[in-house]
């Protein structure tokens, strides 16, 4: 019989942190592009699975939990950055620091996973960076398996054709 | 290359700075760890493009004349709403009420962005994550209101956005959920207070509000005899203040009640403020005491 540990908001926080600040800080500058609204958000999903936690008490649903908040706030900085990106768009100058082939290919993944609907990106960030089971991906982004298989096999196939035609 | 390793690729040299720090500090004060309406647009990015596009305008040489740029504050205030959140009762999870100011374009929109944000009393929690919700307005025939992600199965979920909608607009009109731009088949009203409500909700104090000398506490209650309990309790669980007073009515629904709170001769420090009653139909039974807590700083 194993010894079931509880652990209190603070000690599951710094658990969770250790396990999980860099890989989920990654995922969501696979959904929003660049790093510092990444941190923004996965710092605030960590508050709020904080607060959660008497309901959670369990870190499997804490990291479930996570991930759905992560995908969450990603989508909302997407849409609250969109109308910024909008005005300032005419402004912008070219500046980019000192490429290498390879900072060019991730820049290249990166724009092309931007071009993709955006339920298309989250199934393939979540399916192909965290590796995670179809059943799983439908509970954190609250859609059918079937709607999952769908938009990741149209994800990889646009994915695919965009990055053909970079090259 | 395959998929998975052109993401990992991709973002595997990330190397995030370490912000455990500034998590602890947030989940250490609440009032921290609550809404942050802008924390968007605070994002390093969107301040230099945000920076860029102002002094676009002040070298514009009609400048006076041009209205700028229009940017994704346009049209917000800031509201004091009622939010209702999720939080543990006797007889359940049941909906508290807090006070606290949101930005939004109307009342309503405030009310349901703050909902979808952590509570300031982290006693509670919302079931409904930043997202989830679009578009709100008041129509003829009730409120509209688009949910974009999650469902409607969680019965006390729907009636926290009810309850909250209906508080903002001042009047309880009947609430249509929008999906994928069809309507649902009918409206939800709210289901009665005494089955979904914490049969005690603080309003005053504010999650850590801080009070020199005295405090008035105000709340509802559905109480045994209308009498609610209070008690002020030092970190160690001490109490060193306590009191009662009289809500103006009990049975049917919750009714209001208030009280001053003397805290002069208390050491500067933090404390618990403790409302408590039994449930009504209960009649003084201890199994069944609704209560509510806000911590206070005595200065």
């Amino acid at each position: 019989m194993t010894e079931r540990v509880v652990w209190s908001a603070d000690e599951a926080l710094e658990q969770l942190y250790a396990a999980h600040w860099r890989s989920l800080v990654r995922l969501s500058v696979l959904l929003v592009r660049d790093q510092g609204v990444a941190e923004e958000v996965v710092q605030d999903a960590f508050v709020a699975v904080h607060a959660r936690w008497a309901r959670l008490r369990d870190p499997g649903r804490a990291l479930a939990y996570l991930r759905q908040t992560v995908v969450n706030r990603s989508r909302s900085a997407l849409r609250h950055r969109a109308v910024v990106e909008r005005h300032a768009a005419t402004l912008r100058t070219v500046d980019s620091p000192d490429s290498t082939p390879d900072s060019d290919r991730r820049e290249v993944v990166l724009d092309a996973l931007r071009a993709l609907p955006q339920r298309q990106r989250e199934v393939l960030a979540l399916r192909y960076y965290l590796d995670l089971s179809e059943a799983d991906i439908a509970d954190a982004l609250g859609i059918s398996r079937g709607a999952v298989k769908s938009h990741a096999s149209r994800g990889a196939a646009a994915l695919r054709e965009l990055l053909q035609e970079d090259q | 290359m395959n998929i998975s390793e052109l993401l990992h690729d991709a973002v595997d040299g990330i190397e995030p700075a370490d912000r455990l720090q500034d998590i602890r500090e947030r989940t250490a004060n609440p009032q921290r760890a609550a809404a942050r309406p802008w924390f968007y647009a605070a994002g390093a990015t969107v301040l230099a493009t945000a920076a860029a596009v102002t002094a676009f305008a002040v070298l514009g040489d009609d400048s006076a004349t041009d209205p700028g740029p229009a940017h994704d504050g346009h049209g917000q205030e800031t509201f004091l709403v009622p939010a209702y959140f999720v939080g543990d009762t006797p007889r359940g999870e049941r909906l508290y009420r807090e006070f606290d100011e949101a930005e939004g374009h109307d009342a309503l929109d405030a009310a349901l962005d703050r909902i979808q944000q952590p509570p300031s009393d982290p006693d509670y929690t919302t079931p409904w994550p930043e997202g989830s919700f679009g578009d709100v307005t008041v129509r003829d025939d009730g409120i509209h209101v688009d949910l974009l992600e999650g469902d409607l199965t969680d019965e006390l979920a729907v009636q926290q956005v009810v309850y909250t909608l209906q508080g903002a607009a001042g009047e309880p009109l009947p609430v249509w959920f929008w999906r994928e731009g069809q309507r649902g088949s009918s409206p939800v009203s709210a289901l009665p207070q005494n089955d979904v409500l914490s049969l005690m909700s603080i309003s005053d104090p504010a999650e850590g509000n801080a009070y020199e000398g005295s405090m008035i506490a105000r709340g509802r209650a559905n109480a045994y005899e209308a009498t609610v309990v209070w008690e002020v309790r030092r970190p160690d669980g001490e109490t060193v203040r306590e009191g009662y007073t009289t809500a103006t009515g009990t049975g049917d629904k919750l009714y209001g009640w208030e009280t001053e709170v003397d805290l002069s001769g208390l050491a500067p420090g933090e404390y618990l403020f403790v409302a408590v009653n039994p449930d009504p139909s209960g009649g003084a039974e201890q199994s069944l005491l609704f209560t509510d807590t806000r911590t206070i700083t005595v200065r």
